[in-house]
């Protein structure tokens, strides 16, 4: 359990400021500040992540995301001082667990954020759930994330279901009325597909064959085999980290491309592979809630400062990072930078209303899991740069507030 | 039919690529009773490798002429440094050692390269399809198997032929007598030793197109190497390449038949085997 | 000398009873060391005092947690009872598995062990509605002991006390009776137990159900720890961490691996807090060992003190 007392450092100004304040609501008949002097301790912000192994990449990137923004704002918030302690889960919930407690425990940190690996954020859902630690968990994209029922958990990523419920319905009406389907045989990749079929089937949908190769494989051969037997006119496909890489590869290697669309989940097909998929992601149809290339003011910013300091272009995880950041700030410099009242915090949280890089941004109150744009993307070459342009905005897409599946 | 046809070349390629994965292995157990679980370390190394040559240069046919030097390096200084004083001390230990340098190399190489993902590309020459039998097969797939045959063929050549390959399989039948007629044993290992770390680092550089070049592969490579040495038979060359082409087949074929058992059919394969040929098929007992 | 052995033992159920005064995150790492002490011990009986090299240990260990956090989140079952179960089932596990992979030695012992726990592995992933896969099994309840729920750190740590210390004296008094002699026996020159009219593959058989048994033990107390379980429990890499202890410790004696655990979980713990570079220095470390203090960390300062002792008659 966090015994987390603020140290009163404050100047006895500040007390007068905030304990005239505190009269002032009072008499006003507003809610009185629950602790009458603000604290100016250190905030601590926990970063969980998979600093090591296949997400390190995408961890880092989270990160430099995250420092972007706080660098600019002059790494305070509300007179704090931010203070980040960056902890390694190795992609083992086990480790990550352990990583977890330290952070809460040893640590005593205000706020926790990162959490990339979905399997990593359903353990930590239990331990959360007994030490109430306050998180705002900026990677997991798992749906069941929503629905934890845990008061001081936010997701500030994206719930995967909105985006590829979104695509099945999309697809239905603008690739084809039949499709093959593909994963890797994981929950992630499993559940994306049960998504897509949430949005698909409903619509007259007809599913030609499902596909399952195991996690890590190698070759996808015998897979490419049987889905150039199906003949469909398009394929959807969820593959992450090398596994994506390999299998849209391989997908052009043996001509596939031609015969069957090529579409995917905007996982399949971002920053994080795309380099090393090069040409053979051409023209590759997917969904996700971010594109660098989105044309409104916050992402030119955001994507301008980050190849100025970072010297290369952000990801979907960079962003992540920025908007936990952002979110912090907003809902932070809204309680005065009051870590302890978490109840006072939440309501803060779930009032928050940003133009992040990837569009409007806001929680929805009863998941706590954003509500924002999905973007139908495809992937083209942009100045020399092989990246997704936006095809189609599908606006605030709001998750259900019951689990769908 | 024509499925079965297509299958059964798929099979023939993806062996063709554990064979490169493999026959440095075997090599080294068979000649040296090492085992090398740092295998895998050297495969990374020379794909990495590849990549920064192809990022210098463009041209994938120096990447194959030399990427496979680093791995060679690293194999000589491991070897003198490490592995040759504790020759007296038993298998087990080197395996132990050969164990902490996964570790090694796996962080030194995250450091000089980074955890993205990596990518190389085939050369235009060797991209695109073509049909085979009612088949598309990639070019390079089938570079691949003919690149396996000839090294398959240098390795069998070298090792029964040649008079290095007789000083070898003297030194490892009676190391005491070998050098009694001047063999300079510890030398001759160590060279084999490099060599099979050379063949790993050659087997990374020619699978990275097919593969990629990431963080990781040194471990996920090392089972399906280990089931093919072990269901080959350990030193054996030839059981290298039947092994390659058998798990190819029973990997293929599980995956488009029994697509729910694909993962245990190859572990269930080596389970078989060393059950009821506990040194593989081709392999030799040893004391 | 006589009084050393028994010095040493009080001296660690004084440390371990002291151990709470730390707070709760401490007691934690060291209730992790603690279990992860218990399973390189039972693997230490393998390698050190029989001579079986296992490439396969993770998988009696993660048998017993999957079956006590599987129990408890779909049929609701008391934690105690899903120990027993797990206990079982390991030793079951290691009962099967042993049979088949005693016939064989050395290397293709290493790579039969292995396969084998790679086979469960490959079940565990694909058995999702069992194990919940790669995302693993949340929601279990913690049982609670004298009306004190394990959730509470203190009262968690005192049970993975109990479960060291009486695995710690098993082993103690199992290498020191006739079958512990028979074992080292085997370890020492196979052959001439064999000459000498041993059933050596029985005793091999019972050495490997034994130490499976035990991991069993260490893998219930991990799932009263974590209250969660994951297909990374059963992956090889925890089967080469047990053997990194071992061998760090030493295999020489029974306590030896559990301060190859400590060791190892230490540095990992440190290194990772500051950089994610830690693999480089267990492995470094690793080799260390293995090249200049081969009798493992634990080994070395006994043998030191055994010599010092032996100059003061």
């Amino acid at each position: 359990m966090s015994n987390n007392f603020p140290l009163q450092r404050s100047s006895s100004r500040r007390a007068f400021i905030a304990g005239a304040g505190a009269i002032g609501a009072t008499i006003l008949g507003g809610a009185a500040p629950t602790v009458l002097a603000k604290t100016t301790a250190p905030l601590r912000i926990g970063v969980l992540n998979s600093f090591s192994k296949v997400f390190a990449a995408l961890a880092n990137a989270n990160l430099n995301g995250m420092n972007l923004y706080f660098e600019q704002i002059g790494n305070t918030i509300a007179g704090r001082k931010i203070e980040i302690i960056r902890e390694d889960d190795e992609i083992n919930p086990q480790v990550g667990l352990q990583k977890l407690r330290k952070l809460v425990e040893s640590d005593k940190c205000d706020i926790i954020t990162g959490i990339q690996a979905s399997n990593v954020a359903m353990a930590a859902v239990e331990y959360l759930r007994q030490s109430k630690a306050f998180t705002l968990c900026s990677g997991a994209g798992v749906a069941a994330l929503s629905y934890t029922q845990l008061p001081y958990f936010f997701r500030c990523s994206v719930s995967t279901f909105t985006v590829h419920q979104t695509m099945g319905e999309w697809f239905y009406d603008n690739v084809a009325k039949e499709v093959v389907l593909s994963a890797s045989d994981f929950a992630g990749g499993r559940g994306s597909i049960a998504e897509f079929k949430l949005g698909f089937l409903p619509k007259g949908g007809k599913i030609i064959q499902e596909i399952y190769p195991p996690l890590g494989n190698n070759d996808f051969s015998s897979y490419l085999a049987l889905m150039r037997n199906a003949n469909a006119p398009a394929t959807f496909s969820f593959y992450a980290g090398t596994d994506a890489v390999r299998f849209v590869k391989q997908y052009d290697e043996y001509g596939l491309k031609q015969r069957s669309r090529l579409t995917g989940s905007g996982f399949m097909l971002d920053s994080d592979t795309l380099p090393a998929q090069g040409r053979s992601a051409l023209g590759a149809i997917n969904a996700l809630h971010y594109a660098d290339t989105l044309d409104n003011a916050a992402n030119k910013k955001f994507v301008a400062d980050y190849r100025k300091k970072y010297n290369e272009y952000p990801s979907v995880y960079s962003e992540y990072g920025y908007i936990a950041a952002q979110v912090l700030h907003a809902a932070l410099q809204a309680v005065d930078g009051n870590t302890e009242d978490k109840d006072r915090l939440r309501a803060a949280m779930i009032a928050v209303r940003l133009n992040a890089p990837r569009g409007p941004f806001r929680f929805n109150a009863a998941t706590q899991s954003p509500t924002q744009n999905v973007y139908i993307r495809e992937v083209a070459e942009i100045d020399g740069r092989i990246a997704n342009k936006v095809i189609h905005t599908i606006q605030s897409v709001q998750e259900p507030a019951n689990r769908p599946y | 039919m024509d499925f079965i046809i297509t299958q059964l070349i798929n099979s023939l390629v993806f062996g063709s690529l554990l064979f490169m994965m493999a026959a440095g292995l075997s090599l080294i157990f068979g000649l040296m009773n090492v085992v090398n679980v740092a295998h895998g370390s050297f495969f990374m190394v020379g794909a990495f490798t590849a990549y920064t040559i192809m990022q210098w240069s463009g041209n994938f046919w120096i990447a194959l002429g030399v990427g496979w030097v680093p791995s060679v390096i690293v194999a000589v200084l491991i070897e003198r440094f490490f592995i040759k004083p504790l020759y007296n001390r038993g298998h087990l230990d080197q395996v132990l050692l050969t164990f902490g340098f996964i570790y090694v190399l796996a962080d030194i190489t995250h450091y000089l390269w980074g955890p993205e993902i990596r990518n190389i590309s085939p050369p235009e020459t060797l991209s695109g399809v073509i049909e085979v039998a009612g088949a598309y097969i990639p070019r390079y797939r089938l570079f691949l198997v003919a690149f396996g045959g000839v090294v398959a063929a240098l390795l069998w050549w070298f090792l029964e032929r040649s008079r290095i390959g007789a000083m070898v399989r003297a030194g490892v039948d009676d190391a005491a007598t070998a050098a009694g007629i001047g063999i300079n044993v510890p030398l001759l290992f160590g060279c084999i030793f490099a060599l099979g770390a050379g063949l790993a680092g050659l087997g990374g550089v020619v699978a990275s197109p097919i593969l990629g070049v990431y963080l990781g592969m040194d471990i996920e490579i090392l089972i399906p190497a280990f089931i093919v040495v072990v269901v080959g038979g350990m030193g054996s060359l030839r059981g290298a390449l039947v092994a390659s082409i058998l798990v190819a087949v029973v990997d293929t074929f599980g995956k488009a038949y029994f697509p729910d058992y694909a993962l245990f059919m190859i572990y269930l394969l080596m389970v078989v085997v060393l059950l009821t040929r506990p040194h593989g098929l081709f392999g030799i007992a040893r004391g | 000398m006589k009084f050393l052995r028994p010095a040493v033992f009080l001296a660690l159920i004084a440390l371990l009873g002291l151990a709470p005064l730390a707070g709760d995150y401490t007691l934690g790492i060291v209730a992790e060391i603690l279990i992860y002490g218990i399973f390189a011990m039972s693997l230490g009986l393998l390698i050190g005092f029989t001579g079986l090299m296992s490439f396969g240990h993770a998988a009696f260990f993660g048998i017993s947690t999957y079956t006590v956090i599987a129990l408890g989140v779909h049929l609701g079952i008391s934690g105690w009872w899903g120990m027993a179960a797990g206990i079982c089932l390991s030793a079951l596990a290691a009962a099967f598995v042993g049979l088949f992979c005693i016939r064989v030695s050395g290397i293709p012992f290493l790579m039969l062990t292995m396969a084998f726990s790679q086979l469960l592995f490959s079940v565990a992933l694909k058995w999702r509605n069992v194990t919940g896969g790669t995302d693993g099994l949340t929601g279990f309840v913690r049982p609670t002991l004298f009306g004190m729920s394990l959730d509470d750190a203190v009262m968690r740590y005192a049970v993975v006390a109990l479960g060291f210390v009486l695995v710690l004296g098993f082993l103690w008094l199992l290498v020191r009776s006739p079958l512990g002699s028979i074992f080292i026996g085997i370890r020492d020159n196979e052959q001439r137990m064999r000459a000498i009219g041993y059933p050596v593959q029985r005793f091999k058989f019972l050495a490997f159900t034994i130490a499976g048994t035990l991991a069993g033990v260490g893998g219930a107390l991990y799932a009263f720890f974590n209250a969660f379980v994951s297909t990374d429990i059963l992956h090889w890499a925890l089967s080469g961490d047990a053997i990194i202890m071992v061998v760090l410790g030493g295999s020489a004696t029974v306590f030896g691996p559990a301060v190859g655990a400590a060791i190892f979980l230490l540095l990992k713990n440190i290194v990772s807090s500051h950089n994610e570079y830690w693999m480089l220095w267990i492995g470094a470390t690793f080799i260390l060992s293995v090249m200049f203090l081969r009798q493992g960390v634990w080994g070395f300062l006994v043998g030191c003190a055994q010599s010092a002792l032996g100059k003061l008659k």
